[in-house]
Order: structure tokens, then sequence, then C-alpha cells
């Protein structure tokens, strides 16, 4: 039995990935509630109502969801195939629990028409999120003087990083920042438009705001690199190959 | 209750009770009758409210119906009918001739929305909870009748409707009708002046702030002191009057606080003042200002920008340009400022959200795009808010912006008109201005008197309109700031004295002396008991007053010498 949110995606849910039926059953689950915890189980058993044969233990599809199958498609199987943790979508706050990101809002909102209630929901939280950087000190900084930040100290109160910090927490703090803008570019694209309104005609975000944002994002990974290297030796192959 | 010889006569007893806040819900929801002695009173009616006398041009009272659908504050539409199982809603505005805030004791407790079911009251919200900070907003009161907010809305004790999505949708469409009101309202009350009178006015005016600095106190002797002695405690004599300071006679050099090479941008469309961005300042030839003189501003191409009058300009073409200055009647002129117009194509404001204590002064930051793909933060725009009052805050052409009163507004930057080709900021700075815990420290600048509706306010640069609901001498918490206060020719009894300027000059030359004396009086006062930093102790309300007619005696000696010939002549003060 599935329990949709209001607004959930008008599509055939069985055309998408398994990873992409993951995403639907956390936002769906979660009821697009980024601030809910909710435990792998807890998403086996979402993932499973909506999708049995997808989600179902072999043999017995239509009575135990299989948490072995879920657990495969969270994590990142190989350098090629990320999870949905991986992928942004979701975040892990404690062992086997995990919260919905904006960029799992947004990517949802990408993956079909949905009603008004839930675009509000995902431009909402997007607008926070860029809110977050357009607001960042680090930020306006640069905007008044373009040769600023001048130190990596300052690059990395704008990421949350610094050195010590453990090279997969550097991935993806730094990785966080432009999954979210690319997030909220592909929803403008999607949409054919410039801006994101709220119901009240209230603008959440722009394309130009984004395009700077990533802009200065850019501008910090080239300026920082070799810093960035240091800390997570994977940056330079992994910045090239993105 | 103070009871005089253990009496209390009946009719004060009732009266008193019945303008208490308390029982104005109450007569109007229930049949009250007041008996004393067996006697019933009031001729055996119900006790009733005394009638509040309408605005002039609003004597009856404007009904509106309410919509079946109304948005809440997400935007989601709800029923005013319980989806057509109740009655349409009617919403009633009334006016009151008086200001109901400040007639505390009678109006002020019915200064509100109230909520009727039928014939059951639901409860009030204070006027000001709904429409805060909208001019005007004080001679209005409504009555909402609305059968769907029973019995969902029905609270305990029925002082005030439940909250909750239909409350919030009906709460907006009072606001916005009450807004409505209060703003004809508030224009009714603005007075037309004539600008002839208002140019001499602004020429006394001058005279007169330039007279009060002789009376000002000697700042050299108190700042950072931190004495007690001569300057507090209320004990002391006030402060010698200080030396008229040092001024030159004959201009020798134009001085601009413009920086050498310094080019100003500003957006195509922006009108602004130069005067407070530059501050032209006459040097005679041992460095003394020069004081009432007159510039000239030029713009070497008027199709890039143009000056209409005075030191006002219209950037109106993209382009450079030079401006210069010249004293009036001299070849003196200041060095050239370079000035570049930018056609404007996005502009991005950060933050988005500003917090700001009252008296403080932010800055707000505006990259403007132009049409060639260049991005700069230092280029002068327009702001302006959305705010009903337009005092909640004060922004310069930089986007320094100072809270000036509690409130919030949405602030936003842009140049040229948003409905032709101008171009504007789409997201806007959501400011909330806040209780300020520190203390708020006046302004280093000279002490001040502006005249509302001629002078520039020095925190934005434009001119500051008057206020019928403001005293004639008027300070805001920017202008202590910025140490101005001003001559409020909006203000009734300033109005009455501005208005028999041409036929009775020295009635309005009395009211306008008097004026300048008490703000030498603040002057003195704010320096005894502002300045003394961690000296200053918590006083007693007798030494205030004690302190404040010791200086007006004092002052008001020394300045009625000479004020007295100005009032009766209209000369004296050179």
């Amino acid at each position: 039995m599935s329990n949709p949110v209001r607004g959930s995606i008008e599509m055939d849910v069985k055309t998408f990935s398994l990873k992409e039926k993951m995403l639907v059953a956390a936002v769906e689950g979660a009821k697009g509630d980024c601030d809910m915890a909710f435990t792998m189980e807890d998403l086996a058993v979402w993932a499973w109502e909506r999708d049995k044969s997808a989600w179902g233990l072999r043999g017995y599809e239509d009575e135990h969801p299989d948490l072995d199958k879920v657990r495969k498609d969270m994590g990142a199987r190989g350098a090629d195939s990320k999870g949905v943790v991986q992928m942004g979508w979701v975040e892990r706050i404690q062992p086997r629990v995990y919260r919905l990101t904006a960029i799992g809002l947004a990517a949802y909102g990408n993956l079909g028409d949905s009603n008004s209630d839930l675009q509000e929901k995902v431009g909402r939280k997007l607008e926070s999120e860029i809110q977050r950087i357009i607001e960042h000190p680090v930020f306006r900084n640069w905007l008044m003087d373009n040769s600023k930040p001048r130190h990596f100290r300052e690059a990395g109160h704008f990421w949350g990083i610094a050195p010590g910090t453990p090279a997969a927490t550097v991935r993806e703090r730094v990785d966080r920042i432009e999954r979210t803008l690319r997030g909220a570019m592909t929803l403008l694209d999607r949409k054919g438009t410039d801006k994101i309104v709220a119901i009240r005609g209230r603008t959440l975000f722009e394309r130009t705001d984004i395009e700077r944002c990533l802009e200065f994002q850019y501008t910090l990974k080239s300026r920082f690199s070799r810093d960035l290297t240091l800390l997570d030796p994977s940056f330079a192959a992994n910045d090239a190959s993105n | 209750m103070n009871v005089y010889k253990g009496k209390l006569e009946v009719e004060d007893l009732i009266h008193k009770l019945l303008r208490h806040e308390q029982s104005t819900l109450a007569v109007q929801q229930l049949r009250l009758y007041a008996i004393h002695n067996g006697r019933l009173l009031k001729q055996g009616n119900p006790l009733e409210l005394d009638p509040i006398p309408p605005h002039p041009e609003f004597e009856q009272p404007i009904v509106h119906e309410i919509p079946e659908e109304l948005p809440d504050n997400n935007g989601r539409l709800q029923s005013t009918r319980l989806d057509g199982a109740r009655p349409r809603g009617r919403l009633i505005l009334h006016t009151s001739r008086d200001n109901m805030e400040t007639k505390y004791k009678e109006l002020k407790p019915r200064w509100k929305v109230s909520y009727r079911a039928g014939n059951n009251m639901i409860g009030s919200k204070k006027v000001s909870e709904l429409v805060p900070n909208t001019p005007g907003n004080q001679y209005v009161y409504a009555t909402v009748e609305l059968s769907a907010l029973e019995p969902d809305y029905v609270a305990l004790g029925r002082a005030r409707p439940d909250d909750g999505p239909l409350v919030e949708a009906v709460d907006r469409f009072v606001a916005d009708r009450i807004r409505e009101v209060a703003k004809r309202i508030n224009e009714l009350r603005r007075h037309v002046m004539d600008e002839q009178q208002l140019d001499e006015v602004q020429q006394e005016n001058r005279k007169l702030d330039d007279f009060k600095n002789r009376f000002l106190p000697d700042t050299s002797n108190v700042v950072g002191e931190g004495s007690n002695e001569g300057n507090g405690g209320g004990n002391g004599p006030p402060p010698p009057p200080p030396s008229p300071p040092p001024h030159g006679e004959i201009p020798q050099v134009l001085e601009i606080t413009s920086p050498d090479n310094a080019v100003l941008r500003i957006g195509r469309g922006v009108e602004l003042r130069f005067a407070p961005l530059i501050r032209p300042r006459a040097l005679d030839s041992a460095g003394r200002t020069v004081p009432k003189l007159t510039f000239d501003w030029t713009s070497s191409d008027r199709h890039v920008i143009e000056f209409t009058s005075a030191d006002f300009a219209i950037a109106r073409g993209k382009g450079h340009a030079t401006i210069s200055i010249a004293i009036e009647g001299t070849n003196i002129r200041s060095r050239d400022i370079q000035v570049e117009v930018w056609n404007v194509d996005h502009v991005l404001l950060t933050p988005r959200n500003l917090e700001l204590p009252l008296g403080k002064r932010k800055q707000l930051v505006a990259e403007v795009t132009n049409d060639e793909g260049s991005r700069a933060t230092n280029v002068l725009l327009n702001w302006k808010h959305d705010a009903d009052d337009p005092l909640i805050v004060r922004i310069d052409p930089f986007g320094w912006i100072t809270g000036n009163r509690k409130g919030r507004t949405n602030v936003i930057a842009g140049a040229g008109d948003p409905k032709s080709d101008g171009v504007w900021a789409r997201i806007p700075t959501e400011v909330m201005v806040v209780e300020n815990r520190d203390e708020i420290q006046p302004g280093s600048r000279f002490p001040q008197l502006l005249l509302t509706g001629r002078d520039p306010d020095p925190e934005t640069g434009e001119i500051r309109e008057g206020d019928p609901e403001q005293p004639a001498l008027w300070q805001e918490v920017s202008d202590f700031r910025s140490n101005v206060w001003w001559m409020n020719l909006e203000n009734p009894a300033a109005f009455f004295h501005f208005k028999h300027f041409n036929e009775h000059p020295e009635l309005w030359r009395s009211f306008h002396a008097q004026k300048v004396v008490e703000m030498v009086q603040q002057v003195h006062m704010q320096m005894e008991y502002t300045q003394r930093d961690t000296d200053e102790r918590p006083d007693y309300w007798a030494s205030y007053k004690a302190a404040m007619e010791r200086i007006e005696v004092q002052l008001a000696q020394t300045m009625w010498e000479k004020l007295t010939i100005y009032v009766q002549s209209g000369t004296g003060l050179d």
C-alpha cells in the first residue's frame, strides 16, 4: 500500500531506475520534509510498498521487503556506481539513520510533474540553500573584491572544511554545494524559466544568482586546488572528470 | 483605586469602569445595567460605550462583503462560508476623529478589530497587530462579522479568536482594507504648503540654525572626561557657551570628499542628490570653512547625467561624463568628478535577511551587472522598501541602512522606472528592525535644525517629509545618530503658525524661535546625560527636571535677548 505525499509525482514509477525509485520512496515517505530522520528499515518498507517486485525479498516479494537490496543502492558500489548517499539525495546523520537533502528534493522535482505543494517545497528548500551561499560573508567579500578570498582558511570557512578534515568529508562538502546549485539549475532548465516563484508571487531564486554562485564555487576550487588536493588526493582526478 | 474621604461618585465609577480595557469587550458582548441603592441608573438603559466621533470625510462606516474565498499566509484559499454552509460575512470599518492610540483613556481600549459570529462576540485584536506601522492606522477600528468563525475559532474567555488558516486569511483581508482607509486618512491629514513660503521659512531656519550655534555646549569639556564635576547631577551651572566656531569670510578653494581619480558609477535612471555624497566645502586661505555659499552643479554631458535643480541629478543615459561644482558668483571650482552611468541588467542583493537593532547601521551589498556583463558593488542605486511606514528604515544610495523604528520590511535596490525599462532586484532583503539592547550613541556631527519638506535627510540624501503625528521639534532614532532635529511643518501646531506666515510673520517667528530654544536645551540635556560614558548613573526624575529647568532659564534668557528683536522685525541674528 503506497502512502504518497500531496503533490507526489504523476508519473509511472516503474520507468525509473532503482535509485530513482528509492528517491521517490524517501521523499514521499518523509513527506518531503528534509528535517525528518528515517532509518534504512523505514526506507526499505516505503520503497517496497511502492514497488514490491523491485524491493521484495526473493520468493516472498508480496510479503516482505528486502533490506539488503536497499542497502546496496544506498551506498557506493565501486567508483562508477554512486549510491543515493553519494549522489547527495539523502545524507547519513547516524549509522543507519538518514534524512532527505535539498539536492534530493530537487532531483525528485526533476523526475516529473509534481503539483504546486511539492513545487513550493522544492523551491523553498533550494531557496534556503542558495540563500546560505549568497549570505555567506566569504561570498559577499568576493562580490566586493574578486581577489578575495586570498587564504584557504576563508574558502574552508565557506565549505566547512579545514586542514585535518577527512578526505571523504572534504569531497562531500565541496561537492554538496555544487550539486545543490546544479539541482536548482536543472529545475530551472526543466521548467524553461529563469526564476522560481512561490505561490504568492515571491521570487525564491533566479538563474543569474545561481550562475553567480557557481562561478564563485569554480573560482574557489581553481584558486585553492592545491590545498584541496592535499586534503583530498582524489580531488584533482575527480575535478577533471567533472 | 484612590478613594477621597472614603467616598466614590457612582457616575465616576461607572465611567472609569466602562473605559477600562477589560470592560470594553464585556459591554459589547452583554447587556449590562447599573443599580445603585436599588435604583436603576442611566434611566434603566443598558450601559454603553461613548460614541466615537468619526473622522471628517469618513462619517459613515465602510462596509465590505468578505469574499467567499480568501488566501491564507501560505497562499491557500480558505472558504469563508464553510463551503457554502454559512452566510457570507462582512467587515465594517469605522473611523475616529481623534488619534485612538494617543487618547489612551477613552479611545485606546476600543482601537481594535472585533470579531463576531452571528450575535456572539469571539474576541478582538489590536489594530496595530494587524497593520503595524501604517501611518493613519490610529484613526481606524473595525468589526468582522463572520459566522464561519464559530465554533472552530472560538477560544475560552473569548478574548481573541483562535489562530488558524481562516482567521489568518480574514486578517489579511482586514489588514488590506484598513490600510486603504488609513492611507486615505493620512493623505487627508497632510497639508499643501506654499512653495515660496517654504523657501522663505527655509532661509529663516538656516539663519536660526546658525544663530543657535553660539549657545551650544562646549563638547571638549565633556566628551571622554568622565567627570561629574560641573556637568552632572543637575547641581552645577550649565557649561559656558563656546566661542563661535571660526568661520572664514572669503573663499579660496572648493574641497570635496570624493577621492582623486575615483569614478562614481551610477545606474541609468537613478535620481539622487550629490551634495550628501560629495560634501563640497568652501575654504578660505587659512583653511577655515566659509559658510552660506551657494554652489552651481554642472555636468559635461546632460545626456549622461543631468542636474535638474541644485545638486539633484538624474542619470539619463549610459556613458561617461564629468561633474564640476563652482561657488556661485566666483571662478572657484572643485576638481572634476568622473561619472560613469551603467545600463543595469541585474541586481543581486545580499544578505537576503537582516536583523537590524534600532539605531544601528549596516550595509546591504548590491552587486550590479551591466549590459556588457561587467559587475561591481559600488554602483549608486535608488533604494526603496515596501513597509507602509516610510521611516522604519533609512537607506542611503550606497546601501547603508539604519534601523529607525521597530518593524519588518522588504528592501530592494535598482535603477529607473520598474514599469518601463528600469531594472530592480527581484529578490528583496527582508529587514527586521528589533529592539537595541545597547545604548544608541549620538552622532558626532554638529547639531543641526532642518526643515521637513525642504531639507534632505543626511541618512538618505532625500527630502524628509513631515509627519502630522510627530512633534513640531522632531527627532527620530536615525536623526539622533546624525545629530539632527527637524522642524516638522506637518505637526498641527507648526502648520497653524506656518499658515499665518504671510499675514503675521511674527507669529511664525515666535513659534520657530521657541523651537530653536528647545532644541538647544535638548542638546545641553543630551550632553549632560548621555556623554558621561561609564559615569552615567540613573537619576531621579526630579533631578532631570531640575537640570532641564536650570538650562531653560539660563539659555532662554541669553537667547531671547536676541530673539526678541528677530521675532518683532525678522532681523538681528547676524
